[in-house]
């Protein structure tokens, strides 16, 4: 008895792998109790790289009382996480069924419509799961979220007052706060409340995460690409994907349109294009490149992200100076290998700091093809310099790695290779 | 335990080879095989006849036969041969626990611990215990030892006579709390290897204070009182703790989890009251609360009442007036001191904080060269052992111990003979084998960096080179 209370007060605490330690030790004496076993799934549930084990603990608590709405709710935040949206969501119905007036099941039915990108049902379910007990401080973070996603920024400030109200030592709440404030371009403020929500949970990774946004927010350029972030995060996967496309074609008919009114413009706009491209998958590695030159700042800075912010920022720079010098001294082979690494930042930044073991598999070897074409290209041109074109092998292997660099602006869209979700 | 088939392929080639033939009785025996391991313990004795590890386990055999006498009259003689040999004494505890002479078992039980102090079983100390078995002479022990006065030991302002003279006097005894008391313990700062910034600072913290009581009080400030010492795990608060209990010649109760929690509600505050009483009536003492954090932990982390009340009772316990708590320094130990609750950080509770980073170099040879004691190793350098492990913990090093053991066993087992420990093995472990503090200084730095508006984790930042 008073290991399980130690266990739990360690799950209290947030000490996950020393409670299911100890968790497991009861379940060698008692290996038919459905309690522990739902802790032990919460415990794993918290952990990275455990979901799926925690879905088989609380399958096993649901096999020894299959009639404790508490438990399927537990199933559907486990599958939730499992980004299994309708399985949750049939969990979670079966707890509703089970127990009516639980908060709690009802606040793991909002969480199951947030795994599916469904924030209207979200809202409306935090909003039942809050009605069943306003206290519910789940519900209450599901809430803020799903009303920031829809973009109601004026209810979403509401609601995010009330919920530092009811408990503003709640850092879960002051990371709500914190990204409510960062949506409505406030980074300073955003700032503030990361800040506290770390001191109240110094293991807290969504306040870190907001932590760094919001030192990356200081900057005019990366408040925009976070604006079109907080946009398209309002939508579905497949509806982001229509939008890309549509903005796309978007595209592809301005140009036309304008290569038929002047060609100048339309060199302009497409240049104009790629800047915006490259911005939107460069704009964290530049954003850590910035944070890593504030000495204070950078301790926040995971070791991968702080790769991404040299491969991208240093690629980027050291790029600049290739091409410019290149350019100014008549020399095409660093103007060469000055493409070579502005070519090389887009996949970089998606190879360093990316949590999806595929992404980094996939991101990383495009990477270093890129890297390898560019030393290839400078040696090889640099040795018969000076010459009146460019070898085939040059133009052969630069044109696949700019393509390659450019299929890294779609592929980066695919959720699993740039989240790492677990299976 | 190693493979029986393995086994008699290496005992086919050295059949009298008397180590693997131990290996494979033991290894039948793991199996319950218990003829064929009576078997191969005969063998053995037809070897060498007076082997003691061959005999007790054939008194072992005997008991599980449900023979006990012949067992127990086997091992009166083995003793009686090799008063020396641990094993023997711990199975004539257990065999005199079944025969239900509970002090005998005692006795014997003490006698295997004083002669190998890894034997220790605390469950069978428990059930013993339990029985009613009393540790031998204790009070004797502690009749007969020559009085203190203040000022003779190394921090005698610590000591005041006045506790010395209702000493024992109590009506409930450690063997109630299933705790022991250790009379100044033998372990003390020379004794441990290394550590020397913890020991400075332990010095600094507890040890002058104490010597220089008066000077303190003149500047209104006390001596004693609660330190709280905080770490990666399996870095040696324990050890550290034992030996300030050393230096300062003071009786050492280390106290567990298990022997506080309580399912039943308000015993637990009982024994925690308990547990101090004692302290205070063994005064000079120290008192080590290992993994303070779940005694002592954050009330917001609580679920129930019945857990804030335990707290409640500690902070009453460690506010004690300063007379009742004179005497009675009190230690705890944590790795994660940042859930505490904060009222225990408070002046008169645990205001002193003493970080115990992973072992130093020097502290990690010393470990390394303890380790290595009792095995077969060739060619040890302890020193460049260390270098290896930087950042490793005790459970670490013990960790590429044992894989640089399995991997000599392995060629053993396959040579049949003896072959040693080599260097090269135990650095290949210590690459293999990743250092566990560093998931608790990931954990740390995050604290350090963001929870440390009071300035209680700088040790942690010192330590890890950032500056902030």
């Amino acid at each position: 008895m008073s290991e399980l209370a130690h266990g739990l007060l360690l799950q209290d605490q947030g000490r996950l792998e020393e409670a299911e330690a100890i968790f497991r030790s009861v379940l060698t004496r008692e290996p038919e109790n459905d309690f522990v076993y739902c802790r032990l799934a919460l415990c794993q549930l918290s952990q990275q790289g455990k979901k799926r084990i925690a879905l088989d603990s609380i399958d096993t608590a649901i096999r020894l009382r299959a009639d404790d709405g508490f438990y399927h709710s537990v199933r559907a935040l486990v599958l939730s996480e499992l980004r299994k949206g309708k399985d949750a969501l049939a969990s979670a119905d079966r707890a509703v069924a089970l127990d009516p007036e639980s908060s709690f099941g009802l606040a793991a039915k909002a969480t199951a419509y947030c795994a599916m990108d469904r924030w209207a049902e979200a809202e409306e379910w935090s909003r039942k799961a809050l009605a069943a007990d306003s206290d519910n401080a789940m519900a209450a973070n599901l809430l803020t979220h799903s009303l920031r996603m829809l973009g109601r920024k004026g209810e979403n400030a509401i609601a995010v007052e009330q919920l530092l109200a009811a408990d503003p030592e709640d850092s879960f709440a002051h990371v709500n706060a914190g990204w409510s404030a960062l949506q409505h371009g406030e980074h300073q403020k955003a700032e503030t409340h990361f800040r506290e929500a770390l001191r109240l949970d110094p293991d807290s990774e969504m306040a870190r995460d907001g932590l760094i946004e919001s030192f990356r927010a200081r900057s005019l350029f990366y408040r925009v690409y976070l604006s079109y972030c907080f946009f398209m995060q309002r939508f579905t996967g497949g509806k982001q994907w229509g939008i890309v496309i549509g903005i796309y074609i978007g595209y592809l008919v301005i140009r036309q349109v304008l290569e038929q009114v002047n060609p100048v413009i339309a060199a302009v706009f497409v240049f104009l294009w790629l800047a915006l491209v490259m911005w939107v998958w460069l704009a964290p590695g530049v954003g850590n490149f910035l944070i890593l030159l504030d000495r204070s700042a950078r301790l926040a800075l995971k070791p991968g992200e702080r790769w991404q912010g040299v491969a991208v920022g240093l690629g980027l720079l050291l790029g600049a100076i290739g091409t410019g010098l290149g350019f100014a001294l008549d020399f095409p082979p660093a103007m060469l290998a000055g493409f070579g690494l502005v070519a090389s930042t887009v996949p970089a930044s998606m190879t360093f700091g990316n949590n999806s073991a595929k992404g980094r598999l996939v991101f990383g070897s495009i990477t270093g093809f890129v890297y390898l074409v560019t030393i290839g290209v400078f040696i090889s041109e640099s040795l018969r310099h000076p010459a009146v074109e460019l070898l085939a092998t040059t133009q052969t292997f630069g044109g696949i790695a700019i393509l390659a660099a450019i299929l890294c602006t779609w592929l980066g869209n695919v959720r699993s290779l740039r989240q790492g979700i677990e299976t | 335990m190693a493979d029986i088939d393995s086994l008699k392929q290496a005992l086919a080639v050295s059949p009298d080879n008397v180590p693997l033939l131990l290996l494979l009785g033991d290894a039948y025996l793991e199996q319950f095989h218990l003829d064929d391991a009576r078997g191969v313990y005969d063998q053995v004795l037809q070897i060498e006849p007076g082997n003691p590890v061959a005999r007790t386990h054939i008194a072992q055999l005997l008991e599980l036969e449900g023979r006990s006498s012949e067992a127990i009259l086997r091992l009166e003689q083995l003793c009686a041969e090799h008063p020396n040999y641990a094993p023997a004494w711990m199975l004539r505890a257990k065999l005199a626990l079944s025969e239900n002479s509970a002090g005998e078992a005692r006795e014997f039980y003490e006698r295997a611990v004083s002669l190998r102090p890894e034997v220790r079983d605390d469950e069978l100390l428990k059930r013993i215990r339990q029985a009613g078995g009393k540790k031998s002479g204790s009070r004797k022990n502690a009749d007969q030892a020559e009085p203190q006065r203040s000022g003779e030991n190394q921090a005698g302002a610590f000591f005041d006579p006045e506790f010395e003279e209702d000493e024992f006097e109590e009506d409930f005894e450690e063997s109630d709390l299933e705790l022991e008391f250790e009379q100044a313990p033998d372990t003390n700062f020379d004794k441990v290897g290394g550590m020397e910034e913890v020991k400075e600072d332990i010095r600094m913290k507890i040890l002058y204070p104490m010597e220089n009581k008066e000077l303190f009080e003149a500047y209104g400030k006390k001596s004693g009182g609660g330190v709280l010492l905080y770490g990666p795990p399996g870095c040696g608060k324990t050890l550290i703790s034992r030996a300030t209990a050393g230096e300062i010649d003071a009786k050492f109760l280390n106290v567990g989890l298990h022997q506080i929690l309580d399912m039943w509600i308000g015993k637990s505050e009982e024994k925690l009251h308990e547990i101090f009483e004692l302290a205070r009536r063994n005064a000079p003492s120290v008192l080590f609360f290992d993994e303070v954090d779940a005694l002592a932990a954050d009330r917001k982390d609580m679920r129930t009442s019945a857990g804030r009340t335990l707290i409640n009772q500690f902070l009453a316990e460690l506010d004690r007036e300063s007379a009742k708590n004179d005497g009675v320094l009190v230690l705890g130990a944590t790795n994660a001191p940042w859930h505490l609750d904060s009222a225990f950080l408070r002046p008169g509770r645990f205001d002193r904080l003493v970080f115990v980073p992973p072992p130093d170099e020097v502290a990690r040879a010393e470990i390394i060269r303890i380790m290595a004691e009792g095995k077969p190793v060739s060619g040890l350098d302890p020193v460049a052992l260390a270098k290896r492990v930087a950042d490793f913990s005790g459970a670490d090093i013990k960790a590429v111990f044992d894989q640089a053991t399995e991997s000599a066993l392995t060629e053993a087992m396959k040579s049949g003979k003896i072959v040693p420990l080599t260097q090269k093995q135990l650095a290949k472990g210590a690459k293999s084998v990743k250092p566990s503090t560093r998931k608790w200084f990931e954990s740390a730095r995050n604290y350090a960096l963001y929870a440390n508006q009071s300035g209680f984790y700088d040790e942690i930042l010192d330590y890890l080179g950032i500056k902030k």
